[in-house]
Order: C-alpha cells, then sequence, then structure tokens
C-alpha cells in the first residue's frame, strides 16, 4: 500500500495538534504533574476535619504550600498527612486548622507559624491543631440559644 | 401435537440465532486485535486510515466544538447569572467538555463521517466479491480491512476529542467572556483550580472505548453486509444507528464506572 507524502504530511499534522491539544488540557489546564515537585511530609492529629479531602489545599499566610497527601482514622481521631513543598519551614509550636473558604466553599488547611526555631522535619507530627468549625453545629447552637432568650425575655415581658 | 412445539421450537431458534450473532460479533473483534498485536505490522494501512478518520474530521470537529463551546458559554453564564457565579463559568464549560460533550459528540460527529464510509466501503467490496478476492490473494481480510481501521480509530479518537474539548473552552470563553461579560481571569483559573487529571483521564478513557466501539461496529457489518442491492444502504444504517447507541450507552455505564 501505497502512502502518499501528502497523506503523511497531513497525519503527522492532525497527530502534533492532537497532542498539543493533550498536552494544553492535561498540563495547562488539568495540573498532571510529570516531574513531581520535590517536598516533605509531615502529620497533625484532628478531633474533626469536616469533610476536608486529600488533595485539598494546605496554606501559610494565604499563601498556598502544599497539600493533604492522606488521611487516616487512628484512635478516632483524624491522622492528616500533609505535604509540604521544599524550602517550606514550619516550626513545632505552629497550629494547623482547618477552614472554610467562604460559607459553603471548600474545606483547607490553613497553618499558623509559631515562635520556636524548631523546625519540622519529614514524618514529624504538629502538636497543636484547631477542629474545623462545622457551621451546622453553630448554627444549631445559635437557634437553641434564641429560643431560650426569646421565651426567658418574653417571660419577663409578660411579668 | 406440531402446533405447540413450533413455537418453542421457533424461540429456541432465535436464541441460538442470537448467541451466534454476539459470538461472531465477539470473535471478529478478537481476531482484529490478534492481527492488530502479532506481527506483521502494517503501519501505512493504518496511516492512511488515521488521515481518513482522523485527519479530515479536524474541521468538522472544530466547527462542532466551537459551536457547542458558545452555546455552553452562552446557556452557562445566562442559568450562573441568576445565583451571582458567573466567576464558575469556566469551570462548568470545561467540565461539561471533558467530561461528557467532548468524548461523545466527538464521537457521534466522526460515527457520522467516518464510521458510515467505513461500513459503505468494506460493505460494497463485500458485495462485489472483493473480499473474497482478497482471500484468493491469500490477503487476510480482516488483517488487511480491519485491524488498520481499529487501530487508526484507537489513535485518532481521543486526539480529536483532545482538540474537541480545547476548542470548545475557547468557544466558551468567547461567548461567556467576551459577548455576555463574564469574568475574565476567573473563567481560565477556575479551570485550572477544579479539572483534575482524572477529570482529563475520565474524557480519554471513553473516547478510546468510543473508538473502539465504532470502529468495530461499522467494520462488522460493512463486512456482514448481505449480497444483494440494499446490502450496503442497510449495513451502513444499521452500523451508524449502532454506533450512536452504543456511545450513549456506554457513555452512562462508563460515567457509572469511572466517576
Amino acid at each position: 500500500m501505497y502512502v502518499t507524502r501528502t497523506t503523511q504530511l497531513i497525519v503527522g499534522i492532525f497527530v502534533l495538534v492532537g497532542i498539543a491539544a493533550l498536552a494544553y488540557l492535561s498540563l495547562r489546564l488539568g495540573n498532571v504533574e510529570l516531574f513531581s515537585p520535590k517536598g516533605y511530609v509531615i502529620y497533625a492529629n484532628f478531633d474533626n476535619i469536616s469533610g476536608l479531602k486529600n488533595g485539598d489545599a494546605v496554606e501559610i499566610a494565604g499563601v498556598q504550600v502544599g497539600k493533604v497527601a492522606g488521611i487516616q482514622l487512628v484512635d478516632g481521631r483524624a491522622r492528616v498527612a500533609i505535604w509540604l513543598r521544599d524550602g517550606v519551614k514550619v516550626d513545632d509550636d505552629a497550629v494547623a486548622a482547618v477552614r472554610t473558604r467562604g460559607i459553603i466553599g471548600d474545606k483547607y488547611l490553613a497553618i499558623s507559624p509559631g515562635a520556636s526555631d524548631h523546625y519540622l522535619a519529614n514524618g514529624d507530627t504538629l502538636r497543636q491543631t484547631e477542629s474545623a468549625f462545622v457551621l451546622e453545629n453553630a448554627i444549631g447552637q445559635f437557634i437553641s440559644n434564641l429560643g431560650s432568650s426569646s421565651t426567658g425575655s418574653g417571660g419577663t415581658k409578660s411579668k | 401435537m406440531n402446533f405447540l412445539t413450533e413455537p418453542i421450537r421457533l424461540l429456541g431458534a432465535q436464541t441460538i440465532e442470537s448467541v451466534a450473532a454476539l459470538g461472531r460479533f465477539g470473535i471478529f473483534l478478537a481476531m482484529a486485535a490478534a492481527y492488530a498485536i502479532l506481527p506483521p505490522y502494517k503501519p501505512r494501512l493504518a496511516i492512511r486510515q488515521i488521515r481518513l478518520i482522523g485527519a479530515d474530521s479536524v474541521f468538522l470537529i472544530t466547527l462542532i466544538a466551537w459551536a457547542t463551546g458558545m452555546v455552553l458559554g452562552l446557556q452557562g453564564y445566562n442559568t450562573l447569572r441568576r445565583f451571582g457565579s458567573e466567576a464558575a463559568l469556566g469551570t462548568v464549560v470545561a467540565l461539561v467538555l471533558v467530561r461528557e460533550l467532548g468524548p461523545v459528540l466527538a464521537a457521534l460527529m466522526v460515527t457520522a463521517r467516518a464510521g458510515s464510509a467505513m461500513a459503505a466501503e468494506l460493505g460494497s467490496m463485500q458485495v462485489t466479491e472483493q473480499v473474497d478476492a482478497l482471500t484468493v490473494m491469500a490477503i487476510n481480510p480482516i488483517q488487511y480491512l480491519v485491524s488498520p481501521r481499529i487501530v487508526a480509530a484507537l489513535i485518532s479518537f481521543p486526539l480529536l476529542t483532545a482538540i474537541f474539548d480545547v476548542v470548545g473552552i475557547f468557544g466558551g470563553y468567547a461567548v461567556g467572556v467576551g459577548l455576555m461579560g463574564a469574568p475574565a481571569a476567573s473563567y481560565f483559573n477556575g479551570i485550572v483550580d477544579n479539572l483534575t487529571p482524572h477529570d482529563v483521564a475520565t474524557g480519554l478513557w471513553k473516547s478510546l472505548v468510543f473508538g473502539l466501539t465504532v470502529a468495530w461496529v461499522c467494520c462488522y457489518k460493512g463486512y456482514h453486509a448481505a449480497r444483494m442491492a440494499t446490502g450496503v444502504s442497510q449495513a451502513t444504517t444499521e452500523a451508524v444507528v449502532l454506533s450512536s447507541v452504543l456511545i450513549l450507552l456506554w457513555d452512562y455505564f462508563l460515567t457509572s464506572v469511572l466517576l
């Protein structure tokens, strides 16, 4: 079967354009990491992470410095593996907290630096954590407070 | 007694025929796959088919993708504006295209363009006994006709789908941001933040499955065209209808498995 040079050229262009589109889609838009950047993993134990997921952002001062690399249940608490880029230093009295972007936004992990000079290395565990703020609980509490205060005030008025 | 057993006998004959047809269908693919994997390889035949299935479809795919992206931008913007979340337009357009519409619409368009041609070409070769002539010349017709088409479809479909996705995303940008005035920065930032490698992989897996399905069904229907005046037209119709139905059914199945 003879294949003309034109056909070969057209197929070559098609394959190149297709691969370029594929690369743009996965590398530029889809965040596929061909060369995984170097980093290290520290751990933190939480009472409640309220839906934090693998791959969620880890931020220090609002700057993304890593991501959640794994979540396990250990002795009834959530043990979160935190992957941090090389060069990001976290001292051993920093506080990790699960936060929510906006009211119903994504969960992320915020690390507030402490004042110690001793930095955590690969495999170390953060001592201080702050559990997720659970909106439903807060609303429930607010409503029950509202209920008790209104009956209370109603009671005083009727007197 | 005969009138009692006759319906049962017909039911049995029908069942056997259905199972046999399914078996022929499966053996057809197994043989084509075996010839594609085992040497000798026929890259030239496959290259010619990549041109017919892939390269010559690029213009059509670009046109359809641009139109689809534009309508997604328009509909998406008008719907999201009700909730005050125009910023999510890019995410919506990209996820819909990459996960669903890209693979499905690209596959349907290629079925209409190249799948029908495949069935008609093989059908007329079968009807005019050219397939038998190949056999007489000691050329295996499945190795020569079917395997290159399946290989070419497996290469072309993911590439066409990727082109469809990218063009569609820019089509959505042109209308959503350019015409309607959705925030420009959050369009692409939203895509980068929310489109995961898993989404892209899902779309590509779908396109591979669709490519195999279309080439398989269209070659099978053409190859087994009946030797009569209506044989080719019937084979082409069946090939296009069955391919389209299978694409949409597979899509639901694959979505539920890959999600």
